[in-house]
């Protein structure tokens, strides 16, 4: 039997090289007196058990040559295709990233390479929350009604991602959950409005707490993170800065290395601010600032967002215009 | 703050360039925005004497000059200007000189004839030189001769580079020379030189007490001093002066307003001059008292506008309560120094800054005193800088002093700070190592007072100027700032490295954002805000949104209940750029009373009957689910919604739920909310949204490989053709209101259609079912059978004929 099934495929094999027919290839050796249809025939003269042995073996060799058969029908079928090869290629549906999204993702992804952990929270938030925590006193300029959306006395749309901190530096160091490494990305709201402002906008915050960081520390990881988002071939630099919740403060810039004078990116930009978490702060969280101590980085997204692909006006982010939405398609 | 560098070498001296300065202020003390230097193409402009001046012979307003600019022949120059004359020392433009004429507009001198007179240059006027002099409209006639054809700039006095820098809020301080010039000694390891000062106390005993000062009680002003002076000769100020002013921005006026403002640049404290006669109520008695404003009066400043007080300003006003000035912001025109006045009192305050800030915020008024005032000015500084002007109105000829000093202090002041400093938290905080004597060198460049050195460490007391350093790290930050922020080594972090726990709510934000994407959505981000407006147009009201405490903008009363407010009006507003929007947008929208809620929503629109995209929209829906919950296909059904949105037609709303829990909901919108919008492009508009907060409640199942047959599967059409009023639902129903064949493995609906050829009224549903068997090849005839009773079956229950 073996044999048999061997000689019949060899016999084929030969067949199929002279280009017989696949008509002729299936009657000869398909079919019910075919070479194979003559096989199944004879099944019923084995005993039980090797009729199901055989019978399986039987069909496979029969699929095995069908299937050889076949592409040479489809091969046929193709040369009376009218294909014009040089067609433009066709819109497939595919959506788009809103920029500041994709902006925002690229951000979480490289500090949680770093081992931050994404955190996201509410946008409203209380005066203590998004100030008194953080420094801001009753007399600062940013907590007058002009420059923060109040929907009552004590409940505010928050300025800053930076509402987030000592609640959540508090819950992990409850927790013994250190080192302490988390970004909190989201939206923030200021009634500021011209080309570089408008009144909702995204901002993101990465905050390191252990007993051994320091502000070096904070310098190496921007400067990964400035690289990673820009490239490699930027470099960047601490410029001293004042906020309340860090000291020392200071901004952070950054430029292309080899750029010539008038080129893009010759001329410092600015990317954040960041500094070391003023003691006040830590011990709000329930933090000793003796023995432990942090890192603050803050940053609006629409900014690397306008920088990135050279958008003029913060409005045509907000716009969401089909015409603008439809260049973003490219993936994350 | 603008500084000229050449009044800066005034206190210190530095060999670095002007962009070289600027590189280490920026790191170190402040952002400088702007290098302004010496244009050379300036030299073009230069001194010339005018020899003989005749007039037009074409015209009665021109005159023709013949002027010296120090080369071997004169210049002929046809001039309007009524006040040109032989003899004068002006300011010439020569051939190629580039310069703005009166309407600012560019201006390029060249030789051309004026009334077939030919003119080589032009005599300039101030303003076309850009100079904040008043000439009477006629050309700038220098009061000292310059050499002829020197550029006119340098000899000016007018030729220094000037840094323009900006001040953080924290660093009164540097809102002056003397500031900058502290900062630059200690970067720069230089010597800081102070100006000369009148020592009043020697010399004055003799002099009467002129102005009694008063503070209300608890008025919101720490010290008060004033002086004196006799006016000697009331003219402009000299050049010098007048031209350093000029490069930092301010106006010449007269020599005592100007010695004003001479201080205020160089010693940060803002003074301010009122004439004695107009304030006094006697000859040898003026009152001056501090108080804030008890109800609204009218007020008219030196910019000869008229403001009303409001309760709590604060006020300086004479014995009659007479407001004198705005405190810290502008005096008052009644009481300012004019030609007539023949003795002045100076007035040097330190206010409390937020009040100055609320009133200048209010009155929409910043001055250059202001915006010092409400940053907080130190109060040791109000005597030295009365000094200092009394020092430079004598020296120059315009006044002596008339009284003693007088000076007023709130209440004594609390100690400075001691803090201690230690070289190893230098190092755990900022971690670099600065040794203590470098520090010590370095905290007493800036004013601080050092203590107990030891090796480990110092006690400093921070200047009277600088109250933003109030604990050790604010020493810290001085430290590093001075030795180097370029210094500082890029170091990673000694932490253990772990993969982060995925944020859920984040996690489920970007899964939900992908399979849009993928499905052909683009995602959208508008503002949080809206108004009643808005909401009305979507049948919702003011109740139905969170309302902001007060009136920022018309469009921004209140935050979005849900993201189809900003979907419409994004429709609305480019409904002629594309005929189709398949939108979506993540993000947390608010309802009353101050609930958050984490939703993903989406938008399809088009002019087609909305049945494909209804369905993209539930399949949308379903798969955000999926994407999240895992297997769980069987347990996410629609049904019809028993509360429909105001904006759905009802019968068209229906809601996703998981088991009994509601995730989401989608619907058509109604005509009328199209219409609100004024929608008329694509009218048909889905609406969907999924409750990202309660999806995260459920339990994610995972997905499990199911095990699957191996034999080959049977694929089989059927198509039934329908009453359109026959929905799905009752179809639905039929199918698995039966037994199916063993064989059968899955049916899905595959096309919906109606249109011709078939009847109106009806539809066709093509129902594809596919077979196969877990154990053998299946032969045409089990298929056929399976078939042909789920034909009959149909047929039976939904009484068909097919």
């Amino acid at each position: 039997m073996e044999s048999n099934l061997e000689q019949i495929k060899t016999q084929f094999l030969t067949d199929l090289k002279k280009g017989l027919k696949p008509k002729d290839l299936k009657n000869l050796y398909l079919s019910k007196d075919g070479s194979i249809g003559e096989l199944l025939k004879n099944l019923g003269n084995l005993s039980q058990s090797d009729r199901a042995i055989w019978g399986k073996k039987i069909n496979l060799l029969k699929q095995e040559l069908e299937a050889l058969i076949e592409p040479k029908e489809d091969q046929i079928k193709q040369d009376n295709l009218d294909l014009d090869p040089t067609l433009p290629p066709a819109t497939l549906s595919c959506g788009s990233y809103h920029p500041i999204s994709a902006m925002l993702e690229r951000i979480t992804n490289i500090f949680e390479d770093l081992s931050f952990e994404v955190v996201q929270t509410n946008e409203l938030v209380s005066v203590y929350d998004n100030f008194e925590s953080l420094n801001i006193d009753d007399n600062h300029p940013a907590r007058d009604p002009k420059d923060t959306f109040y929907l009552s006395d004590n409940l505010l749309l928050r300025t800053q991602t930076t509402a987030a901190q000592v609640l959540e530096m508090h819950r992990r160091f409850k927790a013994q959950e250190l080192p302490i490494r988390v970004v909190v990305p989201g939206k923030t709201y200021r009634p500021e409005v011209d080309l570089t402002h408008n009144s909702t906008f995204h901002q993101i915050d990465a905050i390191m707490v252990d007993n051994t960081t320091n502000f070096t520390d904070l310098r190496g990881v921007l400067d990964y993170f400035a690289k990673r988002l820009f490239g490699n071939k930027v470099e960047t630099r601490f410029r001293v800065h004042n906020f309340p919740f860090t000291e020392p403060s200071a901004e952070l810039d950054f430029r292309l290395k080899d750029s010539v004078n008038g080129g893009k990116y010759s001329e410092w930009l600015e990317i954040g601010g960041c500094g070391m978490i003023h003691p006040n702060v830590l011990k709000r969280a329930g933090i000793n600032p003796k023995i432990y101590r942090g890192w603050a980085f803050g940053m609006s997204i629409e900014r690397p967002v306008m920088i990135l692909h050279e958008i003029p006006d913060i409005k045509l982010l907000y716009q969401n215009r089909p015409a603008f939405l439809a260049q973003f398609k490219n993936q994350i | 703050m603008k500084i000229a560098l050449s009044w800066l070498g005034d206190y210190v001296k530095t060999s670095l360039s002007p962009d070289k300065l600027a590189e280490r202020l920026i790191l170190a003390t402040a952002e400088v925005e702007e290098v302004l230097s010496y244009n050379s193409d300036l030299d073009k402009i230069v001194i010339g004497l005018v020899k003989e001046v005749t007039n037009h012979p074409q015209s009665e307003k021109l005159h023709l000059a013949k002027v010296d600019i120090g080369t071997a022949k004169l210049l002929n120059i046809v001039c309007g200007a009524q006040n040109l004359a032989a003899g004068q020392t002006v300011i010439v433009a020569t051939l190629g000189a580039k310069l703005k004429n009166i309407k600012g507009e560019n201006l390029t001198i060249e030789k051309v004839k004026i009334r077939g007179e030919l003119s080589e240059g032009m005599i300039c006027a101030t303003s076309e030189l850009s100079l904040p002099i008043d000439d009477n409209g006629g050309i700038f006639v220098l009061d000292k001769s310059y050499a002829p054809g020197t550029p006119a700039f340098k000899a000016l006095g007018l030729d220094s580079s000037v840094l323009d820098l900006t001040i953080t809020v924290n660093r009164p301080d540097l809102l002056s020379y003397l500031g900058i010039a502290r900062e630059v000694a200690t970067l720069e390891h230089k010597p800081l030189n102070d100006p000369p000062i009148l020592s009043l106390e020697r010399n004055n005993q003799s002099l009467p007490k002129l102005v009694d000062l008063e503070l209300q009680p608890g008025v919101g002003c720490e010290r008060i001093s004033a002086l004196c002076l006799d006016i000697l000769k009331l003219g402009p100020s000299p050049w010098w002066m007048q031209a350093r002013l000029i490069q930092s921005g301010m106006r010449p006026i007269n020599a005592v307003v100007d010695v004003t403002n001479y201080v205020m640049l160089e010693m940060g404290q803002p003074l301010h001059a009122y004439d004695y006669n107009l304030i006094s109520s006697s000859s040898n008695h003026a009152s001056i008292q501090v108080g804030t404003a008890k109800d609204s009066s009218r007020f008219t400043g030196l910019d000869e506008k008229t403001r009303s007080t409001e309760m709590g300003d604060l006020l300086i006003l004479d014995s009659k309560g007479n407001i004198l000035s705005l405190a810290g912001i502008m005096g008052g025109m009644e009481s300012r120094v004019s030609d007539h006045t023949t003795r002045i009192v100076l007035e040097s305050a330190s206010f409390n800054p937020h009040q100055i800030r609320k009133t200048s915020r209010r009155i929409g008024l910043r001055t250059e005193s202001s915006s010092r005032f409400e940053k907080g000015m130190d109060p040791e500084n109000t005597v030295p800088a009365l000094k200092r002007a009394a020092f430079l109105l004598q020296e120059m000829g315009v006044a002596i002093p008339a009284s003693k000093l007088s000076d007023l202090k709130a209440h004594d002041r609390a100690d400075r700070p001691k803090l201690n400093i230690s070289i190893n938290r230098i190092q755990d905080i900022v971690g670099v190592h600065i040794s203590i004597p470098e520090a010590k060198a370095n905290l007493q460049k800036l004013g601080f007072q050092i203590q107990n050195l030891t090796k480990a460490g110092l006690v400093c007391i921070p200047p009277t100027w600088r109250q933003d350093v109030k604990i050790e790290e604010d020493v810290y930050e001085e430290l590093v700032r001075i030795w180097g922020y370029d210094r500082l080594p890029l170091n990673l972090p000694a932490a253990a490295v772990y993969p982060p726990r995925p944020n859920p709510a984040y996690t489920l934000g970007k899964s939900v954002r992908k399979r849009a994407v993928v499905l052909g959505f683009n995602e959208t981000l508008h503002g949080s805000f809206t108004n009643v407006n808005y909401l009305n147009r979507i049948n919702l009201d003011g109740s139905n949104a969170i309302p902001l405490s007060s009136l920022y903008s018309q469009d921004e009363t209140h935050l979005i209940p849900n993201h189809l407010i900003n979907f419409l009006r994004n429709i609305a507003d480019f409904q002629n750029e594309t005929p189709t929007s398949k939108l979506f947008e993540i993000g947390h929208v608010f309802l009353p009373p101050n609930q958050e809620n984490y939703i993903a929503s989406f938008v399809l629109r088009s002019n087609q009957t909305p049945t494909d995209y209804y369905r993209q929209g539930k399949s949308l829906l379903e798969y955000w689910c999926l994407d999240y919950l895992g297997n769980a296909k069987q347990n996410l059904n629609y049904a019809l919604s028993s509360d429909p949105k105001p904006y759905f037609i009802p019968e068209t709303a229906f809601t996703l739920k998981y088991f009994d829990h509601t995730l989401g909901e989608i619907g058509l919108l109604k005509p009328e909310v199209i219409q609100a919008y004024k929608i008329r492009s694509g009218r048909n508009i889905i609406f969907g949204e999924l409750s990202l907060d309660k999806l995260l409640e459920q339990t994610a199942k995972g997905q499990i490989y199911q095990p699957f047959s191996e034999f080959p599967t049977i694929t089989r059409d059927l198509t039934i053709v329908v009453p359109v009023h026959l929905n799905w639902e009752k179809i639905h129903k039929a199918l698995q209101d039966r037994k199916p064949e063993a064989i059968e493995q899955s049916w899905s609906l595959e096309a919906v259609y109606s249109g011709k050829p078939l009847p109106d009224g009806q539809r066709s549903l093509t129902i594809r079912t596919v077979y196969q068997a877990k154990d053998r090849t299946l032969t045409d005839h089990e298929v056929e059978k399976a078939q042909a009773s789920l034909e009959s079956h149909l047929k039976s229950k939904l009484d068909l004929n097919l």
